[in-house]
């Protein structure tokens, strides 16, 4: 294994897979590179704890002709957001809090939170306590700042939520009210990044040091941070977005980032990561919460993550059949997903289009990385094209 | 008991709504009357003698007087004292022969009841009940609209919650599991799908348990299979 695929190879046909049938990936990726579409893509699967699949396309940068490589360092965004709930249910596991603990007894700018009513117009307080758990299923009523009229969104774009440390940007929350009462919906929003200050406040040490010392140097994840170190410059890719005539162009200032390589401690979108870190992250979640020998997780709580603990009306991100975890979208129904896939499917994605599942029915991990901040009809292609592949 | 409770109307037709109550004091008469023997009789020569169960009844000999634990409760001063009038008891070692509360055990002699009960009915070659009598109290018989006791997530078998879904309990479990507690924070649960038992006890009336979630989670953490 070299360091940089994450997981020892196989045959794909040593563990149900078509050699041949795999080779079908990397000409349809490559149809979206050529066409301009996408700077460049990787494309990782594993099947059984073995890597069948690593192919790399396109560039890292496109004006210089840079190639991506397997080792390119991506910013991964809301992919950070699985690893940060992690952290949180080592923390659970410990005895520091229950799901229903109300957040404000370990973050005291939550209390007494208040709660637009339906439309804005007034502003009332809230009917019960946002909760640990409200947080993990993003139904806390913490939202991310949109373009509505709605006045919260006034609200959320005139905070400086990534201007000080993570106390202050759990001040600047706590200080908004929610957009509903906590439990009461389902909006995708910051409450991941609540939750990286909640580490910080019940490990007593700094979200970062905790990440590092408890997760991604157990996995053996070198490669993941919020910043990327001088040496490790050269690996790290320009970021784009559809531009006008079709194409592609350079994104200048990438969101959450304080500089040219270095991100905000954000728990919802602050890491930046390979593709083979990443795979170990999720190795370790399909194992059940245990790589190489290295426990993080006991294997109930691996099992609670993945179940759906939001109700069957609403939809995380309109992906249909899914309802949600504790950190990641969980398939339901596999028809209404309308793509193959197994029951039980945990995945998430980020803002440049990278993606990730877990399937433990068919004991397979995908993911997909680029950098690009717009549409990614491609997720689809890999996830058909990956399926297509299994043959027993 | 009976005649009291037979003349006073019921909070609910019967089978029309969930309520915590004495019900299970009458199943102890019934258990009388059907047998034809006490129940203390009943519940010592039927279960407490087979299973082993040598320290359980409803009062404490004198023996063990030195073994017998205060309850507790929370002072006005916030510090833990101790209770002199226990509830159901009819003198300082023994209980009102109550079918709902009236018991004193130990960990070891619960242990045992429940490894029966998560055997199917059987312990040690002795059997009290069929499999499929156990199967059928540890399924669900109430309406998913109704919680037993505020526990989100379980209904109600034939003496026992039951969970029915474990993301609603929004704790470590599994479907299945059969549990219960007692007024002084004692509590137990049977996971059939983990083939795991979990004891607590302790001795504190009229307060929250917050530490019976813990021990369930630090329980199903340290699970490595």
């Amino acid at each position: 294994m070299t360091l940089y695929e994450g997981l020892p190879r196989a045959v794909p046909e040593d563990v149900g897979m078509s050699t041949s049938r795999l080779e079908r990936i990397a000409p349809v990726m490559q149809r979206w590179v050529d066409a301009g579409k996408i700077p460049g893509a990787l494309t990782m699967i594993a099947r059984e704890g073995r890597l069948v699949h690593f192919e790399k396309l396109g560039m890292q940068d496109v004006a210089t002709a840079k190639p991506l490589e397997f080792d390119t360092i991506f910013r991964i965004y809301s992919m950070t957001k699985p690893i940060t709930s992690i952290a949180v249910m080592m923390l659970y596991e410990q005895g520091h809090f229950q799901l229903g603990t109300p957040v404000s007894e370990l973050i005291p700018a939550f209390k007494e939170m208040q709660v637009y009513t339906e439309g804005g117009e007034a502003i009332v307080d809230a009917e019960r306590e946002m909760t640990v758990k409200h947080l993990l299923t993003h139904t806390s009523g913490i939202i991310y700042g949109g373009d509505s009229d709605h006045p919260i969104n006034e609200r959320y774009r005139a905070a400086n939520f990534y201007g000080g440390d993570l106390a202050n940007m759990a001040r600047e929350l706590g200080n908004i009210p929610l957009l509903y009462h906590p439990g009461d919906a389902w909006s995708y929003g910051m409450s991941t990044d609540v939750l990286g200050y909640l580490v910080e406040v019940v490990s007593g040490m700094p979200f970062e040091a905790f990440l590092k010392t408890h997760i991604l140097d157990p996995l053996g994840m070198t490669d993941t941070a919020f910043s990327v170190p001088d040496e490790k410059a050269d690996r790290y890719p320009t970021l784009y977005e559809p531009a006008e005539d079709g194409g592609i162009q350079v994104i200048e200032n990438a969101p959450v980032s304080s500089g040219p390589r270095s991100f905000f401690h954000s728990g919802g979108a602050g890491l930046q990561s390979t593709a083979a870190d990443y795979l170990r992250f999720c190795q370790m979640l399909l194992n059940e919460g245990e790589l190489d020998g290295v426990r993080l997780l006991g294997r109930k709580t691996v099992e609670l993550i993945r179940l759906n603990h939001i109700s069957d009306d609403w939809q995380p991100l309109e992906r249909t059949g899914c309802g949600f975890g504790l950190g990641f979208a969980v398939v339901t129904d596999v028809a209404e997903t309308h793509g193959p896939g197994s029951e039980g499917t945990y995945s998430w994605g980020g803002l440049a289009s990278t993606t990730f599942w877990i399937d433990p029915v068919e004991d397979l991990i995908g993911i997909l990385m680029t950098q690009l901040i717009g549409d990614s009809p491609f997720h689809a292609q890999f996830r058909v094209l990956t399926y297509q592949a299994i043959t027993d | 008991m009976i005649q009291k409770l037979g003349s006073m109307p019921l909070f609910h037709h019967p089978g029309d709504a969930w309520k915590y109550g004495m019900s299970t004091d009458v199943l102890g008469y019934l258990v009388g009357i059907v047998s034809g023997m006490p129940f203390e009789t009943f519940l010592k020569i039927r279960l407490f003698e087979p299973l082993g169960m040598n320290d359980t009844g409803f009062s404490v000999p004198i023996k063990n007087a030195n073994r017998y634990s205060k309850v507790y409760e929370f002072g006005q001063d916030g510090e833990l004292q101790a209770i002199e009038k226990v509830h159901a008891a009819t003198g300082p070692l023994s209980f009102f022969h109550s079918g709902g509360g009236g018991l004193q055990s130990t960990a070891s002699d619960y242990l045992r009841f429940c490894q029966m009960v998560l055997n199917g009915g059987e312990l040690d070659g002795v059997r009290l009940l069929g499999r499929k009598t156990v199967e059928l109290i540890t399924m669900d018989h109430i309406s998913n609209s109704w919680q037993p006791n505020q526990r989100t997530g379980s209904g109600f078998g034939l003496g026992f919650a039951v969970v029915t879904d474990v993301a609603e309990t929004h704790t470590l479990g599994s479907v299945g599991t059969c549990s219960w507690g007692g007024m002084a924070s004692t509590t137990f649960w049977i996971d059939p799908v983990e083939e795991l038992i979990g004891i607590f006890m302790t001795q504190l009336v009229g307060a929250d348990s917050p530490f019976h979630a813990q021990f369930r989670v630090l329980t199903y953490q340290a699970l490595t299979d």
